[in-house]
């Protein structure tokens, strides 16, 4: 049997096309993978076993003829379920959806199928993306491959796992307030938020509809690229967007607010990363996002409610088959004034122009993903400093801000502290995604460390 | 309703819930944030202000 290849998706498709080897032995060793190691991790939901295998004999049997699908032929790639696939249930992670069939694939998988993925199955997720540890799930927590007691980051927990772990070559996930990239960054891959609104979300079970973004998880920046043009509307080829970055980059840090609390040694491999990216010809700039402590109060006011909506006929009728910390969350939101909602819209707008004018004077954010190491499995709190605060708002608070203003941000892995994986957030300008990512592509190396 | 009454109301139906120390807990945590989202300095920027001639908004004040 074959190793998962440690390469990206594009050289991986050029092997299978080679004949080095075939999409049935990929499929293999990835199943082999899942068997071994999942009744540990708790990363997957359901595995499509033997539609897998029947789809990857047909790749095989297409490339053998000389008809490559598209980009991703033959590669297995893993979904959050939340993510209709035809005949499947979308759990949602929730003793709620139990009995659920899906009648079509979502838009993203239909895409993914176009290009030749393979779904190889459905990932466990913190209970309807609503958490960030992964823990609260009817189907049992995800443990993160790093250190089986600490939380693998939430909700897409299963996604980034299956990645991390070589059960799939690439995952899709969504991100609300950072559940792409919280995940990503405690275990050590990529995960990309794009810009909102470019990635259909149609036929993926709604949190939050104003600030749910879908995208990919991947081992390589060069393969969310890959992921992130399929799923995508945009159409600006990797080529001209590269071409685009061919200049001296400012990297501009926002320091007040998301360095006023963070994990001593956390941020000292930030400034490690810092010193790396001016090494490789970058140029580091300070910028500041005035009203950005506003964001979680903001963000509160606009997710609860939100979120509230999605569920107020299911908390009606199935109230006791939720989890018991979401259902008291998802009840919250029921409690929001509708003029503090709104209130909090024009937040929104006051935090979007200030993004805006901060990437007026440098090419990207940077700043870390995470605050904090990923904690132990059932904390509430972490301390940092003297300060003790919620697990939850820990997790949210480098990423949240840009669920709630649409930027498009990458979680890259940049090394480990005490053996565990730590995240570099970069932000690019809405719209300009492929322009984010060609960035992230040419300071990859650096990133990593 | 006014925002205080609103909390008023929302406790004691709070109260009803067989989750009542948790979503109790989980209130006092949306009142200080509401009160943070009252507070901030943004807000007269961004509501109606009938005295200000510049915005030229219309106001549903009462002649």
């Amino acid at each position: 049997m074959i190793r998962v290849p440690d390469t990206p998706i594009s050289t991986i498709v050029r092997d299978l096309h080679r004949g080095k080897y075939s999409s049935s032995e990929l499929v293999e060793q990835c199943l082999s993978t899942i068997v071994a190691q999942d009744p540990t991790l708790n990363a997957f939901i359901t595995v499509l076993g033997d539609e897998v295998r029947t789809e990857a004999d047909a790749a095989d049997r297409a490339m053998a003829q000389g008809h490559l699908k598209g980009p991703l032929h033959g590669i297995p790639i893993s979904l959050k379920d939340i993510l209709d696939v035809e005949g499947v249930a979308t759990t949602a992670a929730s003793r709620v959806r139990l009995g659920h069939r899906a009648t079509r694939d979502a838009v993203v998988v239909s895409r993914l199928r176009a290009a030749g993925a393979i779904i190889i199955g459905k990932c466990n997720l913190h209970e309807f993306a609503f958490g960030t540890t992964g823990e609260d799930s009817a189907a049992g927590p995800t443990r993160n491959p790093h250190d089986h007691e600490r939380i693998p980051g939430g909700s897409s927990s299963g996604s980034a796992v299956s990645v991390a772990s070589g059960m799939a070559i690439a995952s899709i996930g969504t991100d609300t307030g950072g559940s792409i990239r919280i995940p990503a960054s405690a275990c050590g891959i990529v995960g990309l938020k794009p810009t909102f609104n470019e990635v259909p979300c149609d036929g993926v079970v709604p949190l939050a509809p104003t600030l749910d973004h879908v995208g990919p998880l991947t081992r390589t920046v060069a393969d969310a690229h890959l992921l992130y043009r399929t799923i995508s509307d945009d159409s600006t080829s990797v080529e001209s967007s590269i071409a685009a970055t061919n200049q001296k980059i400012f990297f501009g840090i926002p320091r007040s607010y998301f360095f006023d609390v963070i994990d001593r040694d956390v941020g000292t491999a930030f400034e490690s990363t810092v010193r790396r990216l001016e090494a490789t010809g970058g140029t580091i700039v300070d910028v500041d996002i005035p009203h950005a402590s506003d964001t979680a109060t903001i963000y509160l006011h606009t997710q609860l409610p939100e979120a509230a909506m999605q569920h107020r006929t299911l908390l009606e009728t199935k109230r006791s088959e939720y989890c018991p910390s979401v259902r008291t969350r998802l009840e919250l939101g029921g409690y929001v004034l509708a003029q503090d909602y709104v209130l909090a819209q024009q937040g929104r707008k006051v935090l979007t122009k200030e993004v805006d004018d901060a990437l007026r004077k440098c090419d990207v954010l940077l700043l870390p993903t995470l605050p904090i190491l990923p904690p132990n499995l059932g904390s509430d709190t972490v301390t940092v400093g003297e300060i003790s605060s919620s697990v939850r708002a820990l997790t949210l608070r480098m990423t949240q801000l840009f669920d709630l203003t649409g930027h498009p941000a990458i979680s890259l892995p940049s090394g480990f502290v005490k053996g565990l994986p730590v995240g570099t957030q970069l932000v690019g300008n809405r719209y300009q995604t492929s322009t984010l990512l060609s960035h992230a592509t040419r300071y990859e190396d650096s990133i990593r460390g | 309703m006014k925002a205080n009454d609103w909390v008023v109301h929302v406790k004691q139906d709070a109260n009803r819930q067989d989750n009542k120390p948790e979503l109790q807990s989980l209130l006092e945590m949306l009142q200080a944030s509401t009160a943070l989202l009252h507070d901030a300095d943004w807000r007269t920027q961004v509501e109606l202000q009938p005295s200000d001639p510049q915005r030229h908004v219309a106001t549903n004040e009462t002649e």
